[in-house]
């Protein structure tokens, strides 16, 4: 423990050093984001009446804000490992005898900054071109209780992407993909209750759909389609639940990679 | 000419290869732009109505953002495939030999794009086409062949201006390939892709009027919303068309500067 925990130091300074301070990752980071989030808020305007522009300002930081979770855990956590790979360092790290997981450790701290600073950016552009939205903390429990749950579940799930890329060496657009219709299918861009019964159903059968609606509904932005307290129940232990299996998924991948060597990183 | 159908041969290898032998990204490629059109489409209705954009717009969302969709794809592998070409060869260790090869820099750069572009054809046949004859049978069928021809020249009229920026961005060094993760979707806001440049306030519809693909967007917009008429639809074509032969110098000379700089700098193997 006290090995991996001075690992994931390692590792966290050489990011911040890498990311925060010798480069300028953050800034171009803010503005392709800023850029990429007018280019899908924007069009919403075309949608809807003026009187209903506060609603669809509260959705859009809210379903923006989800999509940025999923996209920090597929692209900071999931692509961490497909990264070390391109650089030839993941066979350093194993042959060290260090655990994968500093890397992951390491790397949140970082995460977390960049999807703070983020997130004020995403403020401002919808602020900017639909309107300022006006959340609510309606239950600060329910609140805390899905953001845990929502860290977990996007652990768990970088931790299945991110093994299934060492052994595979699938390529970047598939990833890409996932992580459009993954939040799209699961709730994350909408209320469930927007959505067609089918994959209302389909939502509730992952783990992703509870966090998103709890933290929904402790914004007031709209009712979970179940109760708050099964949401926050069953949401927490399917999360915990999912975190297990993919701890033990990527401990198969990666002996997998130390029977077979690792993949080699495709064109795209 | 010669040299030029040769470099698209071996482009041509080399990508295709790379997509049958990973199907996943053929599959992949013809599922993106319906999960795209259906994400804009669940954003727009969760946010309001289709009667309200019919009203604002003049089509059906459903036709739009398809159109939207496609030419997003199309021409958005244009610019991947120009700006990102000079990291890829970088990661896979093939620069030193491309820089050190004596086949003309802007040639090569100009057959880059030429592989994925014809995918993207394949592609109006697998979405447009399809999309456009279920909404308005013969009359879709006619309008969706319109805007594959149309986006034909918006990824060609690309080409100049894509490399002019990438290649000229790298001979800069540094986090160029940052700047580039900028660049690309301004791109796609200053082609008016989601959001009609008509729509727009008449100076930025100017400004983005330099860009020759955003003319090409505005007449396939045009198109599916029905103000089509023949002189809003022929000055804007040609205008891309001028504009792309315009910026061939600045093409040449942003290659000719990027190879200069990696020949005298050398290349991070």
């Amino acid at each position: 423990m006290k090995n991996l925990l001075k690992a994931s130091l390692a590792v966290l300074r050489a990011y911040f050093t890498a990311e925060l301070v010798r480069s300028r990752g953050l800034v171009y980071g803010l503005l392709s984001l800023a850029v990429w989030i007018s280019i899908f808020v924007v069009p919403m305007t075309l949608f809807s009446e003026e009187e209903a522009m506060e609603g669809v300002a509260k959705g859009a930081l809210v379903g923006v804000a989800m999509f940025l979770a999923y996209s920090t855990a597929t692209w900071d956590w999931a692509m961490l490992l497909r990264w070390l790979v391109q650089l030839g360092v993941l066979e350093y790290v194993l042959a060290s005898g260090s655990s994968i997981l500093s890397h992951f450790i390491g790397t949140i701290p970082v995460s977390l900054a960049w999807y703070s600073i983020a997130l004020c950016l995403v403020y401002a552009v919808i602020s900017l071109f639909v309107g300022p939205p006006k959340l609510v903390l309606l239950d600060p429990v329910v609140l805390a209780i899905g953001v845990t749950t929502l860290l977990l579940v996007l652990l768990a799930y970088s931790l299945i992407v991110g093994g299934a890329l060492l052994t595979s060496g699938t390529s970047g657009p598939i990833v890409e993909l996932i992580s459009w219709i993954l939040p799209l299918a699961t709730g994350g861009f909408l209320p469930l209750r927007y959505m067609p019964r089918q994959l209302q159903l389909l939502a509730y059968l992952t783990p992703f759909s509870y966090p998103a609606e709890l933290i929904r509904y402790s914004l007031g932005v709209s009712e979970p389609l179940v109760d708050t307290w099964v949401a926050a129940t069953v949401g927490l232990t399917y999360a915990t639940a999912f975190l297990v299996v993919s701890l033990v998924f990527l401990r198969v991948q990666l002996r997998k990679v130390l029977k077979e060597g690792v993949k080699s990183v495709a064109l795209f | 000419m010669r040299a030029f159908l040769g470099l698209v041969k071996a482009e041509m290898l080399l990508v295709y290869a790379e997509v049958f032998r990973r199907k996943s990204i053929l599959f992949m490629s013809i599922l993106w732009p319906y999960v795209m059109t259906a994400f804009m489409l669940a954003l727009g209705y969760a946010a309001g109505s289709p009667e309200v954009f019919l009203r604002r717009v003049g089509a059906s969302p459903v036709l739009f953002l398809a159109t939207a969709s496609y030419v997003l794809f199309s021409t958005l592998t244009v610019v991947d495939d120009v700006m990102w070409r000079p990291v890829y060869d970088e990661n896979a260790g093939a620069l030193p030999y491309i820089v050190s090869s004596p086949i003309s820099t802007v040639l090569h750069y100009a057959a880059i794009p030429v592989p994925r572009f014809t995918l993207s054809l394949v592609l109006g046949a697998t979405f447009l086409l399809p999309v456009f004859t279920l909404q308005e049978g013969l009359d879709g069928l006619l309008s969706g062949l319109i805007v594959v021809a149309i986006s034909v020249v918006a990824a060609l009229t690309f080409i100049p201006v894509a490399v002019a920026v990438g290649l000229g961005l790298y001979s800069l060094g540094g986090e160029s390939w940052r700047a580039i993760n900028v660049i690309r979707p301004l791109f796609l806001v200053a082609m008016g892709v989601y959001y009609p440049r008509w729509m727009l306030s008449k100076v930025a519809y100017a400004l983005t009027a330099l860009l020759p693909p955003a003319n090409c967007v505005e007449v396939a917009q045009r198109v599916v919303v029905g103000l089509g008429k023949l002189n809003e639809v022929l000055l804007p074509l040609t205008l891309a068309v001028v504009l792309a032969i315009l910026q061939m110098y600045p093409m040449r000379r942003s290659a000719r500067r990027w190879e200069v700089t990696k020949l005298r700098e050398g290349v991070r193997v």
